[in-house]
């Protein structure tokens, strides 16, 4: 009897256990492949800011346009493929903070591509976004 | 610098916010295939409101320096937290909230200083 009623006991605590992970719901399905996609989205969100300035240089509708202005297309269609894909798994917060992630593309490639100077306090200003970027996709607390 | 294009700026910014809460509506909901997770009307609504936003910011960059877009831009974090948290119900908790914080304060340092 002891044991039988141990049992339904510990049947009920199985179910209590499923069905708050359950009503917790979609938000708990992100996990680290997830992260990835998602940090692969900001990059090629990060390389369709240089297509937007390389096209924004050229002569308008010269080869040069046309050719920057359709990979320009080309990684925004890919990201939103994408996007929609991390949006499906994650809090639109927490997935959103991600984007700030772009900046420090954007340093790189600017300092890569343009020669664009890279202060102290410009990496000083990444860290701090990064900081912040950690703080919001390391909360546990979701839905 | 014109206080009317700065205006124009924080509501594209406003605009590309409701567009990314449009874009969560349609991803929560299961769909009978992977074409048609794209193919509905919240996203290519939220899709269409974006290309809205990103004229919209074009027109305002007439009056507003281009260092200054990055430091506007980034309200976007606070008109996504406080519109998600109202129509999504997502949770706004004192640690997203303080990392939402550094993440203004980290663009104001890089683009502040520049």
């Amino acid at each position: 009897m002891a044991r039988e009623r141990k049992n339904s006991r510990e049947k009920e605590r199985r179910q209590d256990s499923k069905s708050v992970s359950a009503s917790a719901g979609k938000e708990e399905r992100a996990g680290t492949g997830t992260f990835l996609l998602l940090q692969f989205a900001m990059l090629i969100f990060s390389l369709s800011n240089i297509c937007s300035k390389m096209a924004g240089e050229q002569e308008l509708l010269s080869p040069e346009f046309i050719l920057w202005f359709g990979g320009l297309i080309l990684t925004m269609g890919l990201y939103a493929l994408i996007w929609q894909q991390v949006l499906k798994r994650m809090p639109l917060m927490t997935a959103y903070a991600n984007k700030a992630v772009v900046i420090l593309w954007g340093l790189l490639w600017g300092r890569l591509f343009f020669q664009e100077p890279v202060s102290l306090t410009k990496i000083a200003g990444a860290a701090v976004v990064m900081a912040g970027v950690y703080l919001m996709v390391t909360e546990k607390k979701e839905g | 610098m014109d206080i009317r294009y700065v205006g124009l700026y924080v509501l594209s910014v406003l605009v590309a916010a409701c567009s990314q809460i449009l874009l969560k509506t349609a991803a929560d909901k299961t769909y009978s295939s992977r074409l048609r997770e794209y193919l509905n009307v919240p996203v290519i609504a939220g899709y269409g409101l974006m290309a809205v936003s990103l004229v919209m910011t074009m027109v305002a960059y007439r009056g507003v320096p281009l260092s200054y877009g990055p430091v506007i831009e980034a309200l976007g974090y606070v008109f996504v937290a406080v519109l998600g948290w109202i129509f999504l119900k997502e949770r706004l908790t004192g640690r997203k909230a303080a990392g939402m914080v550094l993440i203004i304060a980290g663009i104001l340092l890089i683009q502040v200083t520049q």
